[in-house]
């Protein structure tokens, strides 16, 4: 498998005077709004955004030609939270990565009027169209119109808030591993399909689920937070695919006789790939998402039937946008050569203008006091996912990666000295340790929203 | 001032660059991995000692009583040295500079001394790292009308004269470490099951806390005949065993640990005392009152850890090591001041009053205060074999103990209070729990800043075992 790689062609930087060429972290905003005696607030809305036939697909850069149909549709799912005053609005897309910053902003501007806080992620799928952080000739087609309908479908979802309680819970389901096998000498092996299902490590097989209510116990909203590569479809596949987040998600809903919406969050799964990766569509990859999508599926509706809700004592909604500056990982030429030789001409001339430094954006919210979701811009290592879930201060850690832009792999130090894809080859091209940037970040931020952190020292307050 | 004295042989030829770093950093000096060896250069060393202690008068640093009532020092309990290594390899000197003193001097002074060393002994590789102990004058970055007290002039000078004097004999050598273990501290922040912090200023009891790292490196530095010359203990404890009572200059355990070290090997190596992360971590016997029998209590600590390395040293085995290596960086990361920064200022002054700016937040004292902090981020790495991280302030504990996880060679130490000052370096999640050095006004350096000077060690020592370079795998 060799994913493409993301174009930027445009960027802008907001790096303070003092930094110099240094990264550093850059608070946009923190805020949050109490509620005591107001209930927390929910509303869902999906909307189609399958572009039509005809259009390059995303994520293997070995494929012959463009889109030429649909398997399942491509949607956009909106979870719209609402604490106070302050409105979180969650958009989940079956797509490879999320929309170019541009894009974001068009989505950002068109809904800051009722929406405080905006987190477009994506499902990774590799069936589905390519997006690109820019594009020479404007945004194609299908992009603008995906905008305009996620557009609309967040203002059905604000337009159609009640009252809602939230609850989690967690369980496990294999249904990948890690596809960097690294071997006693050090090497590291691409292990693309693992279908005699051996274990593997590092690898994160917990299931986070989050449900909401509505006040008479009857769920609104499904999430699934778990980190797999929805690649059991290959490069042949060239139809539009979910692949199998679609299953899940369908699995989910017919459970709970369609009255909900079932979200995927994908994780940290960078390195993580499906069992039956790539599976030729002649050797029954369809059956081969089918099993991932439903094993995940039924252990998402075992624990989702296990959790009672119940409003909370203290509805609060807080986050925190940062923007963290980050140097460029490899030397610019030696990186173009390397693009050239791994994903072939045709792939280069974009990135010649990347920039020496980089803003990440990430947002860390916390729902409640209780539950902390973190996202970062890319395609974060697993054990990015297992750091933040041992090193956040509350219980429920979800991790959503691609998030609020793409920006490659972000493999931990110790990864990216084994090599391998993700981790030493073109395909990641940021400072070494990013990811590990972005969850102090967060880590950080929660701690303060739980105001463990302050201002000023704790001897001022002595006096 | 001891040194060896055996003539220098000629330097082997050895072809090196200058290994670009690939970590941005505001100034960074990275010297690294040798591309063609003709030859195999040799492991040289030589040591120096020189003493460094003021005269009487003068204000005492580490506790702000002592500074707030004026009490100035009297005497010498014991005294006060610089230690100096000059290590070789090749065309590359590195100094170490071991001072028993609260911490290094400021930016200005570290330059000078740089520069002296430069010109003086060729050393392009200056690590200046203090114990700690807070028996020693104070020093400060900003001191009043921009005049340094004598004694300091002096002392840089005199450690300028003494890497000098050990470049000029430095010997054919060899080199070996292992590791001990003893217990003569504790961590000092007890956090309660309900989150709240309180501090456990002493502990005679020697109540079990954590996180401790007992462990006790040793790195042993012979001649060619098995001669030790040098003997270097990388351990983490406040040598706080005297308290503010105390007004004579002392290294306290640490100039015990050392004497009984030195002695045990009748005298001929230095002992060198690297101080690791002991941000929270004080000895069972801190703050002993002078009438409760403090100098026993400081003999005591420091008796432990020297069995324990006399024990540790005499199982080393030294070796010529095959293709000795100097590997060094030197990257500056500015970071943010943690608080509001005229708030904090203007904090200091309402609780504490103007003679804080005479204790650790001197750097404080301007108007408006600064924003921005410079902290220089040490990375040596030894023969591929033995790993450095140098960080200027106070770690916490539990940056050793990471550190020592995630290192990729197997001898792997934190030097604090190294190349600059910057306070208490806490954890995030220390910082977040709160406490004396976590929460309060004795830290003020961005969080997250250990955590990240941490990651440009280790990104630099992959670096200089050629694990990370500049271009991309092709696959």
């Amino acid at each position: 498998m060799r994913p493409l790689l993301a174009v930027v062609d445009s960027y802008s930087s907001d790096r303070p005077q003092f930094t110099s060429v240094l990264a550093m972290l850059l608070l946009i905003f923190i805020s949050g709004s109490v509620a005591m005696a107001a209930a927390l607030k929910a509303g869902v809305t999906k909307v189609d955004i399958t572009p039509t036939s005809g259009v390059p697909l995303w994520g293997f850069s070995d494929r012959k030609s463009s889109a030429t149909g649909t398997r399942d549709p491509l949607y956009a799912r909106i979870l719209v939270l609402e604490a106070g005053d302050k409105r979180l609005a969650l958009v989940s897309v079956d797509l490879g990565r999320t929309f170019g910053p541009s894009s974001l902003a068009q989505l950002r501007k068109a809904t800051q009027r009722d929406i405080s806080v905006l987190i477009v992620a994506a499902t990774h799928t590799h069936s589905a169209p390519a997006v690109q952080d820019g594009y020479p000739n404007g945004p194609p087609g299908w992009e603008s119109t995906a905008l305009q309908k996620i557009v609309n479908a967040i203002e059905e979802a604000r337009q159609h808030l009640r009252k809602a309680q939230i609850g989690t819970g967690y369980g496990t389901t294999n249904i990948g591993h890690n596809r960097l096998r690294v071997n006693p000498d050090g090497t590291v092996t691409w292990f693309e399909r693992n279908l005699t299902r051996v274990p593997t490590a590092p690898f994160d097989g917990t299931v986070s689920v989050l449900r909401i209510d509505a006040m008479d116990g009857q769920p609104i909203a499904i999430l699934v937070n778990y980190a797999c590569h929805p690649v059991v479809f290959g490069s042949d596949n060239l139809q539009y695919s979910a692949d199998f987040p679609t299953v899940t998600t369908r699995t989910v809903e017919d459970a709970f006789g369609g009255r909900l919406i079932s979200f995927f969050l994908q994780g940290a799964s960078g390195d993580i790939n499906p069992y039956y990766a790539v599976t030729p569509l002649e050797q029954d990859a369809v059956e081969m998402r089918n099993w991932t999508g439903r094993t995940l599926g039924d252990e998402v509706v075992r624990i989702a039937k296990q959790i009672h809700t119940r409003p909370d004592d203290v509805t609060e909604l807080q986050f925190a946008e940062d923007s963290i500056h980050v140097a460029m990982r490899w030397d610019p030429e030696k990186w173009r050569q390397a693009r050239i030789a791994v994903f072939g001409s045709s792939d280069s001339n974009p990135f010649t203008t990347k920039p020496a430094e980089i803003a990440l954006p990430v947002t860390t919210v916390l729902i409640d006091k209780k539950i902390a979701i973190l996202t970062m811009p890319g395609e974060p290592f697993v054990e990015y996912q297992l750091s933040w879930r041992q090193r956040c201060p509350v219980p429920d850690a979800l991790f959503i990666g691609y998030a609020n832009g793409y920006n490659g792999y972000f493999p931990t130090i110790r990864s990216a000295t084994l090599g391998g894809y993700g981790a030493s080859n073109p395909a990641t091209w940021l400072e070494v340790g990013a990811g590990d940037r972005m969850v102090d970040t967060a880590v950080i931020r929660v701690n303060q929203m739980l105001r463990r952190l302050h201002d000023l020292p704790e001897d001022f307050s002595k006096e | 001032m001891r040194a060896t004295l055996q003539s220098r042989p000629d330097f082997n030829l050895t072809v090196r660059r200058t290994f670009l770093g690939l970590v941005s950093a505001g100034t960074c000096l990275v010297l690294s991995t040798p591309v063609v060896v003709l030859h195999a250069a040799t492991f040289k060393a030589a040591v120096a000692k020189t003493e460094i202690t003021p005269p009487p008068g003068l204000p005492m640093y580490g506790f702000f009583d002592r500074i707030k009532d004026n009490k100035l020092s009297t005497g010498t309990l014991d005294p006060l040295y610089a230690r100096v290594l000059v290590l070789e390899v090749g065309e590359r000197r590195l100094a170490l500079v071991t001072l028993d003193l609260g911490r290094t001097f400021n930016e200005s002074k570290l330059a000078q001394l740089r520069q002296r060393v430069k010109n003086l002994a060729g050393i392009s590789l200056l690590v200046v790292t203090a114990s700690h102990t807070h028996s020693g004058p104070n020093i400060l970055d900003i001191y009043s009308g921009d005049r340094p007290p004598a004694w300091e002039t002096n002392a840089v000078e005199k450690i300028a004269e003494a890497v000098e004097q050990a470049s000029h004999h430095l010997v054919d050598a060899q080199i070996g470490t292992a590791r001990g273990e003893v217990y003569i501290g504790y961590n000092r922040r007890r956090v309660h099951s309900d989150g709240k912090v309180t501090m456990l200023w002493t502990n005679p009891d020697k109540q079990p806390t954590t996180p401790v790292d007992p462990s006790v490196l040793v790195i042993r530095i012979d001649d060619r005949n098995g001669k030790p010359i040098a003997i270097l203990v990388s351990y983490s404890c406040h040598p706080v065993v005297l308290g503010s009572d105390n007004l004579r200059y002392s290294a306290d355990f640490v100039g015990t640990m050392a004497s009984t070290v030195e002695k045990a090997f009748d005298s001929a190596p230095l002992c060198f005392f690297l101080q690791g992360a002991d941000g929270d971590i004080n000895p069972y016997y801190a703050t002993t009152p002078l009438t409760d029998g403090a100098i026993a209590k400081r003999d005591w600590t420091g008796e432990q850890l020297g069995e324990e390395v006399v024990r540790v040293a005499k199982t080393v085995r030294a070796n010529i090591p095959p293709e000795p290596t100097i590997d060094f960086a030197d990257d500056v990361i500015p970071f943010r001041v943690r608080w509001n920064p005229r708030g904090f200022r203007e904090g200091l002054l309402r609780i504490y009053g103007q003679r804080i700016f005479e204790d650790h937040a001197d750097l404080f004292i301007t108007d408006p205060p600064p924003e921005r902090l410079d902290l220089h981020v040490t990375s040596l790495l030894l023969n591929k074999q033995i790993a450095a991280i140098g960080m200027p302030g106070e770690p916490f504990v539990n940056f050793q103990i990471n550190w020592k996880d995630r290192c990729p060679v197997q001898d792997c130490l934190v030097l604090g209070y190294t190349n600059g000052y910057f306070d208490y370096l806490p954890t995030i999640e220390a910082a977040a729990e709160g406490g004396y050095g976590a929460g309060d006004s004795n830290t003020y350096v961005e969080l997250g800043a250990g955590e990240r000077m941490l990651r440009r060690g280790l990104v630099r020592v992959y670096e200089f075992l050629g694990k990370l370079s500049d271009a991309p795998e092709r696959n």
